[in-house]
């Protein structure tokens, strides 16, 4: 059984109120979508916040996945959808806040020198993103951290996919265009 | 992905997928979803083995077809209504006809012999008949 179907039958036993079912699609999904909530949100604790509410969504919006997309594609969905959401509601005046940026995991270099440069790499990908306009940001992410296809954020963000396309195009320049100013000294971003 | 669309390098890629869900999150969300069905407990669909292993689909089949009994109900019994009305305003209509059609026959003989009322008419006449000759013999005996 793929981890589709899995999800799927889970999310049928959430419709009928199945707690230990949502923990399976916690297991399978949560760390996408905490991380997704993190990158779009600015902190940990509005994504811990964002990944409960999302998940409590999933609950009870079980019976309402049609199954014309894949269960990920649809929890990617309710993620987003909430995280732009909570930005238009809160009205930030001015950037995200880059408050409690979470330590990089350890798993991912292997001497210390290794971890300061990774730790480096993680501040200023993540200052950038930060300074990024919140639909480029999350289009923006969607590609190129959880690696969806176009058509899946077509499906997630309920647009053609031309103007994924057009819009990730945009997003990647402006993505270029801040991180030039911001890391091209330490030699860190992409030319 | 082209090479000319790549924006981050692994190394970029890798520090992003960094942030992973907390421990104690999943225990938090459990214990939000526990107490939210306790508050709402009709928000969440009933088993099917709460109903006796009647699953959804039979529960739809069943209302619908009870949802059809009942219309065929309504609608016969509406039938068998107007049907009884329309029958009574008939025979209703038709005993008018049938009386009138006798009320004429009995007081307007005209319509039914006129020569025999033309002769019913002279006999029951309460005036006499008024000639020229007893006119003026009348009116020379009151003078």
């Amino acid at each position: 059984m793929t981890d589709d179907q899995q999800a799927a039958d889970a999310l049928k036993r959430c419709h009928s109120g199945d707690v230990e079912a949502l923990g399976m699609l916690f297991g399978l999904f949560g760390d996408r979508v905490y991380r997704l909530c993190f990158h779009v949100l600015g902190s940990q604790a509005d994504a811990e916040d964002a990944t409960q509410e999302v998940f409590l969504r999933v609950f009870a919006k079980a019976g309402t996945f049609a199954g014309r997309s894949q269960v990920s594609t649809w929890i990617h969905r309710l993620t987003v959808n909430f995280c732009l959401n909570q930005l238009k509601s809160r009205k930030r005046k001015s950037t995200t806040s880059l408050e409690a940026i979470p330590q990089a995991d350890p798993t991912t270099s292997v001497d210390g020198s290794g971890q300061m440069e990774q730790t480096e790499t993680v501040a200023i990908v993540r200052e950038v993103l930060a300074r990024m306009p919140e639909e480029a940001r999350t289009i923006f992410l969607l590609r190129e951290v959880d690696d969806l296809s176009y058509r899946e954020i077509s499906e997630i963000l309920d647009l053609p996919q031309g103007t994924v396309m057009s819009r990730l195009s945009r997003a990647r320049d402006k993505f270029r265009q801040l991180a030039a100013g911001s890391a091209t000294d330490l030699g860190v971003m992409k030319e | 992905m082209k090479p000319e669309d790549q924006v981050l390098d692994s190394q970029q890629r890798q520090a992003l997928q960094v942030p992973t869900a907390p421990e104690g999150l999943w225990s938090r969300i459990e214990q939000a979803v526990t107490l939210e069905l306790e508050s709402k407990p009709s928000s969440v669909a009933p088993s099917a083995d709460l109903l006796g292993g009647v699953s959804r689909f039979q529960q739809r089949i069943r209302f619908a077809a009870a949802g059809m009994l009942g219309f065929m109900m309504f609608f016969g019994l509406e039938q068998m209504v107007t049907q009884s009305a329309r029958g009574s305003v008939t025979t209703s209509i038709a005993a008018s006809g049938l009386h009138m059609v006798d009320h004429l026959q009995q007081d307007v003989p005209l319509l039914n012999n006129p020569s025999a009322y033309v002769d019913g008419m002279q006999s029951r006449s309460p005036w006499p008949e008024v000639t020229l000759a007893t006119y003026i013999s009348n009116s020379e005996s009151n003078e």
